[in-house]
């Protein structure tokens, strides 16, 4: 098995900025708007902020992490220094099908978009050429795959602006935006605000993704920081606007259900030029996504493999493109199998699980890193301010949305959980014993000894 | 035959020539990496 060949450091901010704020910005399109329906139009705002208070604790945490462990797979790398083999595994499982469930639902809103347009459309091969046409991107290598991202998240963004400044929100005698007529408060008061936590997580999801790409960064103490930082940032002024236009132009009970809130505001402003606006900006939103995902999940798959976790078959870099070409290759049947079955719900419900239980272990092992090197003991880059505030706050966001979503989808989660169970005991049964510990942890001998390991 | 209908099949072969790509380079890699 080859394992001299290192991945290619040509990754700068910007493309760290499109990997995380790619992956996201789905969900500004879609799915957001059933926290109205839990919460209703203040309930929703109200867990946009607090979920975006979740997030930018998360990303102060892996980013003082990521520095200092710039390898590919991100949490799950910070997981096998800080944990164990056990936690790594399962954090590593949690990364994959986070990614992969959230690519195949990408590729499967593509396909049902397409069909708003004839009813002779088939959404069945345009769901697979998605998928088979961005793992050929992400095959010949990072650099075109997120300077691809970038171009097609940044125009995605845009017409979030574009419906926004044609609503002329700026003018009080001609705003077409009816705030006070069509928002409906709090009616379910302060639970429904609970309630709507688990899809205000869709503004930010996925942003975490960032450090994954951690090992292809020409500088990580330096891209990384100002990528998932500027990426917050804009997620958060892009949900904050995409609540402003939608509340303003759809009635509450409406958009509490929509499929595409931001393409039914854009009909209501009923300018041609902004609704074939948005509706490029929801495929282009759905497009970066899955691109950004199918580079997470092979990275975490990667990193798995090469640390002998899972079989070392995948641990191999492609000999011109320096990509993870196997792993990228043997997790597209995964994706085409999921968008297959067409569950939307049940897919993005596993995904979201998934990343949910990665933010709780990402809060205990921000705590556990700050005690075993504390402050000055080990090189920081990036310093997380007033730890263990963000960790602490972290932890009791992520375990509230759980609860959240364990009221209105008890069967996945515990399914989930038992998923994760019964992988752990196949690990610890029958793959423990042939982890390698050299290619475990070899890389970081370097560091000083823990304090008080 | 409607437009759509017509631009379901140019999907398909779309598919089948990522998937040809996809695979050519896959077999010449791993032919070169057994010799």
């Amino acid at each position: 098995m080859e394992k001299n060949n290192n991945m290619s450091k040509v990754l700068g901010p910007m493309h760290i900025w499109a990997l995380g704020v790619g992956i996201v910005i789905v969900g500004e399109f879609m799915g957001w708007n059933f926290a109205v329906a839990k919460g209703g139009s203040l309930g929703a705002i109200a867990a946009c902020w607090i979920i975006g208070i979740m997030f930018i604790c998360l990303i102060m945490v892996n980013t003082e992490m990521g520095c200092v462990i710039p390898e590919a797979g991100g949490q799950y790398a910070m997981a096998k220094y800080l944990l164990g083999p056990l936690a790594a595994f399962n954090i590593g499982l949690m990364l994959v099908f986070e990614y992969v469930m959230l690519q195949a639902a990408d590729a499967l809103v593509v396909g049902e978009i397409l069909k708003t347009l004839s009813p002779d459309v088939n959404a069945l091969p345009y769901v697979i050429l998605s998928l088979l046409a961005l793992t050929y991107i992400n095959y010949r290598g990072v650099y075109a795959t997120l300077t691809l991202n970038f171009v097609i998240t940044a125009i995605a963004f845009v017409t979030i602006f574009i419906l926004l400044f044609s609503t002329r929100f700026y003018s009080e005698t001609e705003s077409l935006l009816q705030i006070k007529e069509l928002t409906n408060g709090l009616p379910y008061g302060w639970m429904g605000i609970v309630g709507a936590l688990q899809f205000g997580v869709w503004f930010y999801l996925g942003i975490e993704g960032t450090a994954l790409a951690a090992e292809e960064c020409r500088s990580t103490s330096r891209s990384l920081p100002i990528g998932a930082i500027v990426g917050t940032i804009t997620l958060l002024v892009g949900a904050t606007a995409t609540w402003f236009v939608c509340s303003g132009l759809v009635e509450a009970e409406i958009l509490g259900s929509s499929v595409y809130p931001l393409y039914d505001a854009a009909r209501k402003v009923g300018n041609p030029i902004v609704v074939n606006a948005l509706f490029a900006g929801t495929i282009l939103s759905c497009m970066a996504s899955a691109n950004g995902c199918i580079t997470d999940s092979s990275r975490a798959w990667y990193a798995m493999s090469r640390d002998t976790l899972i079989p070392e078959i995948f641990g191999v870099l492609h000999p011109k493109y320096k990509t993870p070409y196997r792993a990228i290759l043997f997790l597209l049947p995964i994706a085409i199998a999921f968008g297959y079955t067409g569950m939307l719900d049940q897919v993005i419900t596993f995904s979201i699980m998934s990343a949910i239980l990665v933010y709780i272990l990402s809060a205990i092992m921000m705590i556990k890193f700050r005690r075993m090197y504390p402050i000055g003991t080990i090189e920081r880059a990036y310093v997380s301010p007033f730890h263990p505030l963000p960790s602490i706050v972290l932890f009791i966001l992520a375990v509230l949305t759980l609860i959240g979503m364990y009221f209105g989808y008890w069967v996945n989660i515990v399914s989930g959980l038992t998923f994760y169970f019964l992988a752990s005991i196949w690990f610890k049964k029958r793959r423990e014993s042939y982890i390698k510990y050299e290619s475990f942890i070899g890389k970081n001998t370097n560091w000083p000894r823990a304090e008080g390991y | 035959m409607s437009f759509w209908s017509f631009m379901n099949y140019v999907a398909w072969v779309m598919c089948g020539v990522f998937a040809f790509l996809l695979i050519k380079d896959f077999i010449k890699v791993e032919k070169n990496r057994n010799n």
